[in-house]
């Protein structure tokens, strides 16, 4: 890599995950020649996680999608044609002028990722149209946690690894391996070398969990019973802060209530978690000061989602560690606009807010501005409540990381208009009328980490052109012209301006600095209370009751399990859970790049070795796993690190190298198995349940 | 003084970080690792259940039976201890590779020569850390004095690295 004395090192912000890694990056004759930390940067002091490192492989891979393409055969045949970018847009803004005057812009759906941070760029969009219709991953992952946080203290609290937490509850999250959104694995490393107690929650053996102090290995998709376990035994034992409860609580007395409904022993019986290991763990977080709370998305992937999200933060509240120093703080963004104010989210005219598919159901999911994607496949596919003719899909590849995919896949094939942007030819963009080559974190400037919650702007450049390909900021803001959008600058430079502009600066000014912090305050209710309908953090959610929901969490048993479908166990008797994260792909992607896939070349399934045993299944054997909705091949790992009652699965699968235009979209795919009826929707949020169903194995011969 | 990189496995969190930075280091293609994780077994260590990582790399021996096997004398030892293999003496033997008793060697197949961890020499003549050193995001691999590293990973967690590489 540093081979030549005339390279040139330009430091940047990486986005090949959620981390938001400070990056040098060293160029040579226009050529990036490789990527390594910055080690003056905060959130990573210097180190790099393999995607990182090994993204200068996607920027130049072979396969990488360089020029707009036009359908050329029928839909997914895989037939395509090379057209200017002229005629791409142009194709798409009459297609949706076309549905506008013929349907309604609410007949247009937009559907974001894996979150390139271009969502601000295409909820504008979509806002401007008139569309209320923009799906996604965020009704089971990242905006979960932000809409429960948003109705229980008004702004989703982050764990602070800067000041010195004495114990980590790491809650559903494999942390080591994964940068979730404003966090990054070397933080948790860092504070747990400083002697930070760790207490883990999680169905399987990770790293951390053997680590732990206290490992909770529960049953899986039982978080919220545990957790309201736990709040019994803080609030049964005193340990929890009286004069934050006094003061700054609505709902105390019914919460306790309700927690008091859950005893131990009952937990016990629905987690599988000894009643003593949950009152040792709630002990060592409630005592031990300050302490932080790092959840992952496995908690929200299920019917609990939002409920189980409310209850993470009410711990942290009730034991005295919101807002505190190394507890979980609502950091502050630099100066600048708002996600709501650059997205005009309040533009969006009445009568086309009120069109918003399944708003009326998922009340929560609605005020955050996007859909359950389910209402999108029954619109195409049935015209209820009215049909969805046109999808631009950006930065996603809803066919492999959607539940119940083989819906996903006949939607996306039978709507009438399809256009994705992406790097490669996913399975999705196999089934697009046009395709649009879009450019990467290292080929587009942008306030990286802005709209996100711990209090950075990140700013990344552009370092280098591939082929034709652009920015998913400059097409939303192409797009957006044509559209005649008049919120729209004459660049993206001029959107950057416009989203820094309270704070008087301007992109030119920023864009060579390393990283800029909002101000830094701690406890900050002190002087004004929470952002909530009573001011006050909400144990009993006002806006719940108000909207028709239970006002306090509770934990609902998964609908497919052991409990609640005991006729199913004799023909699918293993609980399966699906998406343990790897250290090398992130969701669908980097099944393409050589230095990672060398590291996992195949999907696993962990099993109990005396589980695979039954089966005469070896380590590394293929193996078929199946649900009611279908069957999949992954290789056997056998560890003794989870239950014989439980089997995980590899999510995001597919085969780039595979050059049939499936990709073998539906051979490994753990959502083939996922079922998205919406009786297991988490009732505010119509989050998806993708983590718990039954299943059985058998070995492939 | 001799220079040593050891992986203190206790804080391993198995992210293969240390792979790829050696492979950008190094512009390797698929195929040598030489530097690779695997993860061993669930196993009780200090009264609990735990998931461990094994890193396995060229330690630089002392005395590097690789060095003894090599009929060319492709493989030299440098005062500093670094052991390197000269890729243009190497004829592609393997003999290497069946003499390393850690099982570290590898093999380049395209270039029909056999390679190894070489501590990063072109970045610490520059006086920079090895590549690996650097991305760790859980800082475990140590890099210096072999007397120091070994003093801060202490004998007997070098003891479990040596067990782990064994079975």
């Amino acid at each position: 890599m540093s081979d030549s004395k005339n390279e040139q090192i330009i430091s940047s912000n990486c986005r090949g995950c959620h981390g938001g890694c400070g990056v040098l990056v060293h160029v040579k004759d226009g050529r990036i020649t490789g990527i390594e930390g910055d080690p003056d940067f905060p959130t990573n002091h210097g180190t790099m996680c393999s995607r990182g490192l090994a993204f200068p492989q996607l920027v130049y891979h072979p396969d990488r999608l360089q020029y707009p393409l036009k359908r050329a055969g029928k839909k997914g045949e895989g037939k395509w044609q090379r057209i200017s970018w002229d005629e791409a847009l142009d194709t798409i803004t009459d297609k949706l002028k076309q549905v506008i005057s013929d349907y309604g812009a609410e007949s247009i759906a937009l559907g974001q990722g894996t979150s390139r941070e271009y969502e601000s760029f295409l909820s504008r969009f979509a806002n401007l149209l008139g569309t209320p219709n923009v799906f996604g991953a965020g009704h089971m992952c990242y905006l979960t946690r932000v809409g429960a946080s948003l109705v229980t203290c008004g702004n989703l609290p982050i764990c602070d690894y800067d000041n010195n937490p004495k114990c980590i509850m790491l809650w559903g999250s494999n942390m080591a391996w994964t940068n979730p959104d404003e966090y990054t694995g070397e933080n948790l490393c860092r504070v747990l070398s400083q002697g930070a107690k760790l207490i883990v929650i999680d169905p399987r053996l990770t790293y951390m969990a053997g680590r732990a102090d206290i490992w909770l290995q529960l049953r899986p998709g039982t978080d919220a019973a545990l957790a309201l376990g736990m709040a019994n035994v803080i609030i049964s034992e005193g340990l929890y802060d009286k004069a934050f409860v006094e003061k700054y609580v609505h709902g105390w007395d019914k919460f306790v209530e309700r927690v008091r409904e859950y005893p131990l022993e009952k937990v016990e019986e629905i987690t599988w978690v000894p009643a003593d290991k949950i009152r040792e763990a709630a002990r060592l977080f409630a005592q031990t000061k300050p302490a932080g709370i790092q959840w992952g998305v496995a908690i929200e992937q299920t019917i609990n989602s939002i409920d189980s999200d409310r209850l993470l933060i009410d711990l942290a509240a009730i034991t005295g560690n919101l807002d505190a120093p190394g507890g979980n703080v609502f950091f502050r963004p630099p100066k600048g606009r708002t996600i709501s104010e650059f997205t005009f989210h309040k533009e969006l005219a009445p009568e086309q807010k009120a069109k918003h598919l399944g708003g009326e159901t998922y009340k929560l999911i609605r005020m955050i501005g996007l859909v359950t994607p389910k209402v999108i496949w029954d619109a195409i596919l049935t015209g209820k409540p009215y049909p969805i003719k046109a999808i631009l899909i950006h930065g996603s590849n809803p066919v492999i990381t959607r539940a119940n995919a083989r819906e996903v896949y006949r939607a996306l094939s039978q709507v009438e208009f399809l256009s994705v942007a992406d790097f490669f030819l996913t399975p999705t963009a196999e089934l697009a009328d046009i395709v649009l080559p879009a450019a990467t974190w290292l080929e587009a400037d942008y306030t990286g980490g802005f709209f996100f919650r711990h209090g950075y702007l990140f700013p990344r450049r552009k370092i280098v052109q591939i082929g034709e390909c652009r920015s998913d900021f400059e097409i939303f803001n192409e797009l957006g012209r044509r559209m005649g959008q008049k919120a729209w600058g004459a660049s993206v430079e001029a959107d950057l301006d416009y989203i820094l502009e309270p704070g008087g600066v301007t992109w030119a000014q920023v864009k060579d600095k390393p990283y800029i912090r909002g101000e830094v305050k701690f406890r900050k209710y002190e002087e004004r209370g929470f952002s909530t309908p009573t001011g006050k953090f909400e144990l009993y959610c006002t806006t719940f009751e108000k909207w028709g929901y239970d006002p306090l969490p509770q934990y609902k048993e998964i609908p497919e399990s052991p409990v609640s479908k005991p006729e199913m166990v004799k023909e699918y008797p293993y609980i399966l859970i699906t998406g343990p994260r790897t250290p090398v792909f992130y969701h669908s992607e980097y099944r393409m790049i050589p230095w990672l896939r060398e590291i996992r070349p195949d999907p696993t399934v962990e099993i109990h070795p005396e589980t695979a045993e039954k089966y005469g299944i070896k380590d590394g054997d293929w193996v078929f796993i199946e649900s009611p909705r279908g069957k999949i091949k992954q290789r056997a790992e056998l560890t003794t690190g989870i239950d014989t009652r439980v089997v995980c699965i590899e999510h995001g699968w597919w085969f780039p190298e595979r050059k049939d235009p499936g990709h073998g979209w539906d051979e490994s795919n753990s959502n083939i198995l996922t079922d998205n009826d919406p009786k297991g929707y988490d009732v505010s949020m119509g989050a998806t349940n993708l983590r718990v169903l039954m299943g059985k194995i058998s070995p492939v011969k | 003084m001799e220079y040593a990189l050891m992986v203190n496995t206790q804080d391993c969190i198995g992210c293969n970080a240390c792979e790829v930075a050696c492979k950008q280091e190094h512009n390797l293609p698929v195929g040598p690792r030489w530097i690779k994780v695997y993860r061993d077994d669930p196993r009780e260590i200090e009264g609990k259940v735990q998931l461990r990582y094994i890193v396995s790399h060229c330690m630089h021996c002392s005395r590097p039976p690789c060095k003894d096997a090599c009929p060319v004398d492709a493989i030299t030892k440098r005062k500093d201890g670094v052991v390197l293999v000269d890729e243009e003496l190497c004829i592609g033997c393997k003999d290497c590779i069946e003499a390393c008793p850690l099982g570290v060697m590898q093999f380049d197949d395209e270039k029909n020569v056999a390679q190894k961890c070489d501590l990063c020499v072109q970045r610490l003549d520059e006086g920079s850390l090895p590549a690996c050193v650097v991305a760790c995001p859980s800082h475990c691999i140590y890099y210096g004095d072999i007397a120091e590293v070994t003093e801060k990973i202490g004998k007997q967690r070098l003891a479990v690295w040596y067990k782990g590489i064994k079975e």
